[in-house]
């Protein structure tokens, strides 16, 4: 199917990679359906909305800057998204920019399950982790 | 929205299985204890928000960010 999107213009994509965030995410809860998409630059990626051409976060592989960072999921989180293995788990974390520095969001990262294509942004409570993290790009 | 006084100890329950306790009370800080299934998610208020705002921010700066990082 044809989707417009923010950073590529009209696209093809393929109608099984899109991901489904049932319940949306914060700031956009009524946006359900969304793709992530390769961009040029490294290893990120975009999570870009189907149904809202100008909703689209900009991704990073947190373990590309944080070796140790981790997640514990909640048994009500795994349910939400089916989870039955670790394995079957992608994790990103949004970028942000502000004062020309580049920071992630490493207390909301966003959980797919790669089987399935559930979707969600999980808020980590307690943690000591950042929502504005500064990274090097 | 109801409006309900409680004392030191004292509790309220909503729905099936939901207790939030009035566990201490000073200097205008309420310490609260909340007992509630596993699948009831409970979550401060301002972290939601603020994780909303950052959204909106990172969605509203992405061209910014893009030439960032290009």
């Amino acid at each position: 199917m044809k989707i417009d999107t923010r950073l590529f213009g009209e696209i093809e994509i393929n109608e099984e990679s899109i991901i489904y965030f049932k319940e949306g995410i914060p700031g956009f809860e009524n946006y359900s359906r969304f793709v992530i998409l390769d961009i040029e630059e490294g290893s990120m990626k975009c999570l870009q909305s189907i149904e809202n051409k100008t909703l689209c976060l900009i991704l990073i592989n947190p373990f590309d800057y944080f070796k140790d960072y981790q997640i514990n999921l909640s048994d009500n989180e795994i349910d939400k998204l089916k989870i039955s293995k670790e394995e079957d788990v992608f994790i990103f974390n949004v970028l942000n920019i502000k004062d020309d520095k580049i920071t992630a969001n490493m207390v909301a990262p966003i959980v797919v399950n790669v089987i399935n294509n559930l979707g969600m942004q999980i808020i980590l409570q307690d943690s000591n982790y950042s929502i504005r993290q500064e990274i090097k790009c | 929205m109801l409006v309900l006084k409680r004392n030191k100890g004292e509790s309220i329950l909503i729905g099936d299985g939901i207790e939030i306790k009035v566990l201490e009370c000073s200097n205008g800080i309420v310490k609260l204890g909340i007992e509630a299934p596993k699948d009831v998610k409970i979550i401060r208020k301002e972290l939601v928000v603020e994780v909303q705002n950052a959204n909106k921010e990172s969605a509203d700066n992405l061209d910014m960010l893009i030439k960032k990082i290009k």
